[in-house]
């Protein structure tokens, strides 16, 4: 993507806090923003890569436990705890991409299920480390230096920067040489081995990678709630992120954004169905995962080369005529 | 050791994988059909549960009855299922199926609480009197229930897929949809049937696992543990595998919990799925075709 493409989204967000003025929906933005980082780094593996993860909630939670725990007890600086929060869960992407390498589809995301529950496990037992199923209260929120962002606006500014960096990042790797290479194992593993691209490391890195970025998003989630409990990164959770990118469409740039805002702000819409709200929810990303296979990324280029299609057609029609 | 504490839980051990056994079981049914993973499992488990609640419980059937409506009702229920989540998107790779299966699972999770609520029901256990004595040894009835429940589904189930027609195209299907389409077998109906069985045998587990769990939403995580033990077991046409792999991790959570850590119970269970996988990928006796995407 180039950089002039990113113009359009940096505007709506800097517009953004000038149009509303409920904290209450900067709340929502927020909370959608950390979801979209969450989402963009399953998207990774499971867009790029085609590897099946059912347990994304656990990096999630890795990253979020980290970050806090680095906060709350040995008073690190933010960037220090955000790129530990990240690195963590990358070494745990290191470990759960191995098996990846010896079993596939089912089997996988059987294995990564299995990772968050024992993930879980661990939070919740490990009582003097993560404060049991009581969680970890008083986590600060973003600071650089002296520049402390207690505020709604500022945490809001903060993660959406950073994932408008992250969605910049995922455009330019997506096309670079490593991004295609994972793109060619999605399509045919054995035509890419074939092909001269080393199956294992590359699968490894997209574990990896989406491991980081999922683990940076909860670091961002840790200290933009300002408390964590393991509730929130057990295996329930991992379905949710998932179907985030199932509505947004897999393996798209702004899919995951799209479909994390969407999620977010239609479940804040339709609160005022009560109950029904989750069910109709539910509905919903049952009829985009049958029919719209790309998701609201892939129906919104479409309809962009429909209407590319129809303009170039009326400007050939005049010339026509003069002839 | 004890041997009385021993026997029990052995007994409670294998009681609760065969639970897991069941639900592994009815996944590897449609596996086998459909080549399509059906994470929606658990909540027809749990659709088939709050079935027999509605029966005992409001329409005050009895319980052995109650269970057969639950049973015959969601068998509808699977076969809807298979017609409208599989049938569209049966032409394409197995992903799009496990995503769609994932997402009506969400929606059922929510359906069922909107219509039964967010309470757990206790459900009346089969027998009244709790246990048995045999001389030291103390038997849970409820165990000795689910395990002979399930003796009679598997064997009734065996009869099924070996002894008659109906069982014989369902292996055929499995094993081709091309060459069985030639034989003028009525595939679309055969994997219809499937999905109907498969929704059958996670009934089962509902009502039996139903008097130990309590019937609430909580339910659907065994579907994790149905999944864990069809691949233990190995996924393929050797179909009662998953039920050895639910009986052996149901042993393995109950003597971890009881030896190791009782708060890491759900985590022994993965950890040991998690290193045999490594050892041996496609389970026990599975086929290398689970592999193939």
């Amino acid at each position: 993507m180039k950089f002039k493409n990113l113009l359009i989204p940096i505007a709506i967000s800097v517009v953004l806090p000038l149009v509303i003025r409920s904290e209450y929906w900067f709340y929502i933005l927020t909370l959608a923003s950390v979801f979209s980082i969450l989402a963009l780094g399953l998207n990774i593996v499971m867009g790029l890569c085609g590897q099946i993860s059912l347990g994304h909630a656990a990096f999630w939670g890795i990253g979020a436990y980290t970050s806090g725990i680095l906060l709350v007890k040995l008073q690190v600086p933010f960037i220090v705890a955000l790129v530990a929060g990240g690195i963590m869960s990358a070494v745990f992407g290191v470990l759960l991409g191995i098996p990846s390498l010896k079993v596939r589809n089912v089997y996988l995301a059987i294995t990564t299920i299995g990772f968050n529950f024992i993930v879980n496990a661990v939070m919740n037992n490990w009582i003097t480390l993560t404060g049991g199923p009581d969680g970890l209260p008083n986590i600060p929120p973003p600071s650089f230096g002296p520049l402390t962002f207690r505020t709604m606006v500022g945490k809001y500014a903060v993660i959406v920067t950073i994932l408008l960096l992250f969605v910049w990042g995922f455009s330019r790797f997506k096309d670079s040489r490593v991004g295609r290479a994972l793109q060619a194992i999605k399509d045919d593993e054995l035509a890419a081995s074939h092909s001269g691209i080393n199956v294992h490391y590359y699968k490894v890195l997209a574990f990896t990678m989406s491991a980081f970025v999922t683990g940076v998003g909860g670091a961002l989630y840790a200290s933009f709630i300002e408390y964590i409990s393991p509730d929130t990164f057990a295996f329930a959770s991992s379905p949710v992120l998932l179907s985030m990118l199932l509505v947004g469409g897999i393996g798209s740039t702004w899919g995951p954004v799209i479909g994390a805002f969407l999620l977010e702000i239609l479940s804040e819409g339709l609160r005022f169905l009560r109950d029904y709200y989750m069910a109709i929810y539910g509905l919903l990303v049952v009829i985009m995962a049958l029919r719209m296979p790309q998701g609201l990324a892939g129906l919104f280029s479409m309809l962009g080369e429909k209407i590319r299609a129809s303009m170039r057609q009326h400007r050939k029609a005049p010339a026509g005529k003069e002839v | 050791m004890d041997l009385a504490i021993f026997v029990q839980l052995l007994i409670g051990g294998i009681a609760m994988g065969i639970i897991y056994g069941l639900i592994g079981f009815g996944i590897n049914l449609i596996f086998n059909a459909t080549s399509g993973v059906n994470f929606a499992q658990g909540a027809l488990v749990m659709l088939g549960a709050y079935m027999s609640v509605t029966f005992t419980n409001f329409i005050k059937l009895p319980l052995f009855l109650s269970a057969i409506c639950a049973v015959a009702v969601m068998a509808v229920i699977g076969a809807l299922f298979g017609f409208f989540v599989y049938e569209p998107v049966r032409a394409e790779k197995s992903h799009r199926f496990l995503l769609a299966a994932v997402a009506v699972s969400i929606f059922l999770t929510e359906v069922i609480q909107l219509i039964w609520g967010k309470l757990p029901y206790v459900v009346p256990r089969f027998i009244k009197k709790s246990s048995v004595r045999a001389g030291t040894l103390v038997f849970d009835t409820q165990n000795l229930c689910i395990i002979g429940v399930a003796v009679v589904c598997l064997f009734l189930i065996h009869l099924l897929l070996n002894k008659t027609q109906l069982g014989l195209m369902m292996r055929a299907v499995g094993q081709s949809k091309e060459v069985s389409s030639l034989m003028g077998i009525p595939v679309r109906w055969i994997v219809r049937i499937t999905f109907a069985c498969s929704t059958m045998m996670a009934t089962v587990a509902g009502v039996v696992a139903g008097p130990i769990f309590f019937v609430s939403p909580l339910l659907a995580d065994l579907s994790v543990k149905g999944f864990a033990s069809g691949i233990i077991g190995g996924f393929g046409p050797r179909v009662f595998a998953t039920i050895i792999g639910g009986i052996i991790l149901g042993l393995v959570e109950t003597f971890g919990a009881f030896f190791l850590s009782s708060s890491y119970r759900d985590a022994w269970g993965f950890i040991f799925l998690i290193c045999m996988l490594l050892i041996s990928p496609y389970g026990l006796v599975g086929e290398k075709r689970a592999q193939k995407v």
